[in-house]
């Protein structure tokens, strides 16, 4: 048994490893502001059935989520580039070659996870009782004080369950950004188990690692949510 | 533009890609369908709260939905050979990989199905069950004939999503040696330096993919079934 698990390895590993969950967890949590910023907007479009923007957002939100995230990531990587290069007229070098991984991945998650947050955004907005909104037009707010003022607050916290699960299965989408040259928790795990040829102690330090984090985050959304079902319509 | 994105190539290269799509397919079912059995165990066991069991169940669910499916992969894929290398069995590489994604491909999504199947199984009214072992059904016999099939049923929502993300993971077996769409086209872009345009063929067929998978649940849910639950029907004079 003694050589199947070097535990002292294993210790080592898992605090290498640990420098490398900021890594993982900004990426997370970026990418999930602007997908947040981007789904509000999806969602807004779609509800006002905005003419041209509607169609296209509909459009984004079934192809994106039916692409798999490595998909996503890699169209972002390799298709860029080449916008940028055509956009610029041909010339090699406009410096697109310096812009980190970190920015394509932040990108491509951003899209991903954009087109779910705006079905989840939809479904709340949408469950949030119709009269509500006709009675902020009836006092004399505009559409969109209504819309900012009366039904987001509402819409938000029946959304925060959905978010807190898509915000937690971003946290293991980010493991996917080892794929495009992101030095994140897996990727630096990967770099270390081929380095030392011991792949079982990187890879559960990792797993554990990553399971800590949801763990830790899982908790904190429930408490949130627990403090926030105050807010909550209640049927009298 | 046409230097840098060639329409041609793209056109060209899809039935090459397509006909590395079996391999996609068959893990996605395999997978699903073991996956299906084992997460209705687990959520049997952890509805019956059987002693041990259930707290293995637990510590199992929270495992697999705390990591990400790559991890799983390589943990399983570089670490079982590690472990039966100790013991002596030095030929693992001439096991198949596919094997190994199958497995973690099933345990991996049991862990989800159990929790959706947990749900249903619930919300199935306790009177059904009482009602089939009252006539002499031993609780298996309940389980198959009687709960199960309406579980499912009520299921098909969530399941269909797990099916998608289940195809969709499909996408990251590449990384451990297995051939399918996704490695096809990386190992053609890196004779033909056109990634962009093989990665957006795989793109159109994995769309294509998910919207089948979503017409054959919205069929199979508002189809006349047999294990319909026909309650609000009949209520209504």
């Amino acid at each position: 048994m003694g050589n199947v698990i070097d535990f002292s390895f294993a210790l080592e590993v898992f605090g290498k490893l640990i420098g490398y969950v900021p890594v993982t967890l900004g990426l997370a949590l970026s990418s999930m502001f602007f997908a947040s910023v981007l789904g509000l907007a999806v969602m807004f479009v779609r509800w006002r059935r905005i003419p041209v923007l509607g169609q296209l957002a509909t459009f984004y939100v079934i192809i994106g989520r039916a692409l798999p995230t490595l998909i996503v990531l890699y169209l972002v990587f390799f298709g860029l580039p080449l916008l940028l290069l055509i956009l610029s007229g041909g010339k090699v070098n406009n410096g697109f070659n310096q812009i980190s991984p970190l920015v394509f991945a932040v990108l491509g998650l951003t899209l991903h996870s954009g087109a779910y947050l705006a079905e989840i955004f939809r479904t709340a907005v949408q469950s949030v009782n119709k009269g509500q909104m006709e009675a902020a037009l009836s006092v004399g707010m505009t559409s969109w004080e209504s819309f900012r003022r009366i039904v987001l607050p509402q819409a938000a916290v029946l959304a925060l369950p959905l978010m807190s699960n898509q915000f937690l299965g971003l946290i293991k989408g980010t493991s996917i950004a080892f794929m495009i040259t992101v030095m994140e928790l897996f990727g630096a795990a990967n770099v270390i188990s081929s380095l030392n040829n011991r792949y079982l102690e990187v890879y559960i330090a990792t797993a554990i690692l990553y399971w800590l984090v949801s763990i830790c985050f899982e908790k904190a959304f429930q408490m949130l949510e627990a403090k926030m079902s105050f807010f909550k319509e209640r049927k009298i | 533009m046409g230097t840098y994105f060639s329409l041609e190539y793209m056109l060209e290269s899809l039935p090459v890609l397509l006909s590395y799509m079996d391999v996609t397919i068959l893990v996605t079912v395999i997978s699903e369908i073991a996956a299906m059995v084992l997460g209705s165990a687990v959520a049997l066991m952890r509805i019956h709260r059987m002693p041990a069991l259930n707290g293995l169940c637990i510590g199992y669910i929270s495992f697999v939905r705390g990591t990400p499916f790559l991890v799983q992969l390589y943990l399983i894929c570089f670490g079982v050979p590690q472990i039966l290398g100790a013991f002596g069995y030095a030929d693992i590489r001439s096991l198949p990989v596919l094997l190994f994604v199958l497995m973690v491909m099933t345990l991996h999504s049991g862990a989800y199905i159990a929790e959706i199947m947990r749900g249903s199984i619930l919300s199935i009214d306790e009177g059904q069950l009482e009602a089939a072992c009252s006539i002499g059904m031993t609780a298996a016999q309940a389980y198959r004939r009687i709960v199960l099939p309406q579980a499912f049923r009520t299921a098909i929502p969530a399941l269909s999503n797990e099916i998608i993300s289940t195809l969709k993971n499909t996408s990251l077996v590449f990384n451990v040696g297995v051939i399918d769409m996704l490695s096809k086209a990386e190992l053609m872009g890196s004779f033909s330096y056109r990634n962009l345009e093989l990665y957006l063929d795989v793109g159109i067929v994995y769309i294509f993919l998910c919207l089948a998978i979503h017409a054959g649940t919205v069929f199979l849910e508002h189809g006349r079934g047999r294990h319909k639950n026909q309650a609000a029907m009949v209520t209504v004079e």
